[in-house]
């Protein structure tokens, strides 16, 4: 079990930015990584956003399994290609104003040169009574071909580059590095 | 409200790179934000789709239990873990 938690970078969005934030150059000297937001995304319609997950700028096959609940629905999806590298859920663009979701992302092992994973715990709750919300679980597996240590990750919202991908200002993303000793 | 391309953190040097957009970039943002809808939707759509298709079959399965008929495989599978 880890026993340091050191903060390696955080950012908090300014403006509304579409292609997502990325964290470069990550250091190599921590056994595993966390990711912590605080984020809204812009997408129309939607009570709360997917966010995407891109490692190491790679834009090959991910694979995700993805558990969610949504008031007292609960649903599945997941499967492997080039699209599937949604993991987690923030508030979306029709959620109450000025509520952020909120989550958190686990690599574990970062730096071992096999199949990279990714864990989240994450959900959105857009109105003061909790009448409606949505929370997201699930895993995801990098494509094989990345076989070095993890070096950068963005994140961003559902579909990115346009508004539908956003994430808003006011959003803050924390990266951790863990040690095991 | 200034709207960003990217962000990009240097987690080694602490550099921050905010890129804006160009003004041709911001001319087709419009045209992309349709299309990312439609692709949105479409998901949604087909994940509408799937939940009221097993809705249906459970109801369908239930319904032949009570009355003693036999099931469809597709009924079936929804039985059989």
């Amino acid at each position: 079990m880890a026993n340091t938690y050191t903060l390696i970078q955080s950012y908090t969005l300014a403006s509304d930015t579409a292609n997502g934030v990325t964290f470069s150059n990550i250091p190599n000297t921590y056994t595993h990584l966390i990711i912590n937001m605080s984020g809204r995304g812009t997408r129309s319609t939607y009570n709360s956003d997917d966010v995407r997950i891109t490692i190491n700028g790679s834009t090959g096959s991910y694979s995700n399994i993805r558990l969610y609940g949504t008031n007292n629905t609960s649903s599945a999806d997941g499967g492997a290609g080039s699209g599937q590298t949604y993991l987690g859920v923030v508030a979306g663009g029709t959620a109450t104003a000025n509520v952020f979701g909120n989550g958190e992302w686990f690599f574990p092992n970062y730096l071992s040169s096999t199949l990279k994973n990714a864990y989240a715990n994450s959900g959105s709750v857009e109105s003061s009574n909790g009448a409606l919300y949505q929370m997201g679980i699930g895993s995801l597996s990098a494509p094989t071909s990345i076989t070095g240590a993890i070096t950068s990750i963005k994140l961003e919202g559902y579909g990115s580059v346009s508004n539908n991908g956003t994430l808003t200002a006011g959003s803050t993303i924390y990266l951790y590095g863990l040690k095991s000793t | 409200m200034t709207k960003l391309k990217s962000v990009e953190i240097n987690c080694t040097t602490g550099e921050v790179i905010e890129t804006p957009y160009t003004e041709a970039e911001l001319t087709d943002l419009s045209i992309l934000e349709t299309q990312w809808e439609t692709e949105a939707q479409t998901r949604r759509d087909e994940k509408e789709a799937e939940e009221t298709r097993i809705a249906n079959l459970k109801v369908s399965a239930k319904t032949k239990l009570i009355a003693g008929e036999p099931l469809t495989a597709e009924e079936a599978d929804l039985l059989v873990i």
